[in-house]
């Protein structure tokens, strides 16, 4: 662990602390942070970490999960977190009913992943299950944004809803978390996609095995490739 | 290293008078403008919202909100009246209920990006989510909240930041953008589009790169404007359909071989509508660094440019640049005499 930062660092009353297993130390309120990775380095399991609720007065989490039915989502979130599903809200793409899993906290739904007016607007309602007014704390991910590029026409309507979603997550002091895999785009869409966020994460399986991770655009974060 | 020198302008001046110019066509023009000529701002300080709901006293409380906050709002009661005031008014941000008497608050959104792309939108309802019907405007992108007291409390801050941090626009905006628009005001001196300067200067790179367009594009905050385009009769395009918008986020020269090809740009209607096929744009820089604008040759067929070409086209957007900077200077000095 690099001695540049504080891992499990104890967060101030205007940051979201991560999982103290995490080489992360905590982020500023609304900070959108996208984790990158290579689906063998499973960057959708350490953005379900860093959206975990350290804490009960830390909120609850919502997820737009473009891949996965709920229920699908809920055991993922188990097999990493010990939070109970209760504090997790979902919106799927998958045309399904709005909640067809008892234990989630809240769910949602919209026909398919092109549909980006429509995850906004869920995004909105499921909001208001966790929080009170418009500003409650509140950690929101989005798995995947490369999904969401492959479902949509072109580029800039994907940008405009990414530039869109962080923009509210910055003025709520909200939490951003979201997937890409860089390896199925081209470097230029890549970097246009990605200038939405504060910061990255970039995971990947070392040799070894081991899954590392890196963070670039964060002070007091690991630089250098520190094992998960 | 390349063992070729690099061309110099004074080259290229002397080649110009051995190349022989492709024979010229009928300029392209840009298609009808989406924004109307006649359009007007609100107000030049303030912030300037179009606010749609039919509900009288809704519309009058949300008008009331806005303006407290020392907005500029405009209230309108259905889709006709939102798209006419869009037709005749610049807003920066558009609040609109969902059911409207001719339409729903998302078709006023439709209109809205397309008349003024990078304006704010959004959806201000009591409509139950599950009963908005977002199938047919899938790509709209709205901010949405509800009609409750702490969202009528929150929705002045909301507006607020979509339009000072820009965050609806459907393109990345520099780092330095507002030190940027700065530094571009200070070229907003009067008879620069008339200079003959830039006018020899595109028309030389379009010989020299024997490329049948070149231009020199000054990226506005909504729009590229032209102060020199050969080859075409372009004033100005709105700024998410420019690859400039993209090229001056890049250190080095951009090149593009085949527009048609690239992920952003192959579903860019405009481009295809135009003629163009390949882009290579070298940027405009202020005396700070800040990209003001480009330097661009383009063609109507796929090409690569090679290392000293790209370095030749350095050299031109440079000699605009000091261009640039040596007028606004005379401008500064004939006020001060």
């Amino acid at each position: 662990v690099s001695a540049e930062f504080e891992a499990g660092a104890a967060a101030s009353n205007d940051q979201y602390a991560f999982d103290p297993a995490l080489p992360l130390g905590p982020v500023a309120y609304g900070t959108s942070l996208v984790v990158r990775g290579p689906p063998e380095a499973a960057p959708g399991d350490l953005a379900l970490r860093l959206l975990s609720p350290v804490s009960r007065n830390q909120g609850g989490a919502l997820l737009i999960d473009t891949d996965d039915a709920q229920r699908r989502t809920v055991d993922r979130w188990t097999a990493v977190t010990d939070v109970p599903a209760a504090r997790l809200a979902v919106v799927s793409c998958d045309g399904g009913r709005e909640t067809d899993v008892e234990t989630l906290g809240a769910g949602a739904c919209v026909s398919q992943p092109s549909d980006l007016t429509g995850l906004g607007i869920q995004y909105s309602k499921l909001a208001r299950s966790f929080t009170e007014g418009p500003r409650g704390r509140l950690r929101v991910g989005l798995d995947s944004v490369s999904t969401l590029l492959m479902y949509c026409d072109d580029v800039q309507t994907v940008y405009r809803f990414l530039h869109t979603f962080t923009g509210r997550i910055r003025s709520t002091d909200q939490l951003g978390v979201f997937v890409f895999t860089p390896e199925m785009h081209g470097d230029r869409v890549s970097s246009v996609v990605t200038q939405p966020f504060d910061a990255a994460i970039d995971v990947r399986l070392a040799d070894n095995g081991e899954r590392e991770l890196r963070v670039s655009g964060l002070h007091d974060q690991p630089t250098t490739w520190t094992s998960l | 290293m390349s063992s070729t020198p690099n061309p110099s302008l004074i080259d290229v001046h002397e080649r110009a008078s051995e190349v022989v110019a492709r024979p010229v066509r009928a300029l392209p023009r840009l298609p009808t403008t989406r924004r109307p000529p006649s359009t007007r701002r609100v107000s030049e300080m303030n912030t300037a919202v179009l606010c749609v709901d039919a509900d009288d006293a809704d519309r009058d409380r949300t008008v009331e909100t806005l303006s407290s906050a020392g907005l500029a709002p405009t209230g309108v009661a259905s889709v006709a009246a939102a798209e006419e005031a869009l037709a005749s008014t610049v807003f920066d941000c558009v609040v609109t209920a969902y059911r409207l008497p001719d339409g729903t608050g998302l078709d006023v959104v439709s209109t809205a990006r397309t008349v003024h792309p990078d304006a704010g939108c959004v959806l201000f309802t009591d409509v139950p989510f599950d009963e908005i019907d977002t199938r047919e405007t899938a790509d709209a992108v709205v901010d949405h909240l509800q009609k409750t007291d702490a969202d009528y409390d929150y929705l002045p801050d909301l507006v607020t930041s979509i339009t000072t941090a820009r965050t609806h626009t459907a393109y990345p905006l520099p780092d330095d953008e507002a030190e940027r628009l700065a530094a571009l005001g200070t070229y907003d001196v009067e008879g620069l589009a008339t200079t003959d300067t830039f006018d020899r200067l595109t028309e030389l790179a379009s010989l020299h790169f024997d490329a049948r367009f070149a231009f020199v594009g000054l990226v506005d905050a909504h729009e590229e404007r032209f102060l020199s385009c050969y080859g075409a009769d372009w004033e100005s395009i709105p700024r998410e359909q420019t690859v400039c918008t993209y090229a001056i986020l890049e250190d080095e020269v951009t090149v593009i071989e085949d527009l048609q090809r690239d992920p952003i740009f192959e579903t860019n209607d405009l481009l295809a509508e135009l003629g163009l096929r390949s882009y290579a744009g070298a940027k405009l820089t202020a005396p700070n660094g800040e990209a003001v604008g480009m330097f661009c040759v383009l063609d109507d067929e796929p090409r690569t440019y090679s290392d000293d070409e790209r370095e030749a086209l350095r050299l031109y957007a440079a000699e605009a640049s000091e261009q640039l900077e040596l007028r606004s200077r005379l401008a500064v000095e004939g006020v001060e005499q």
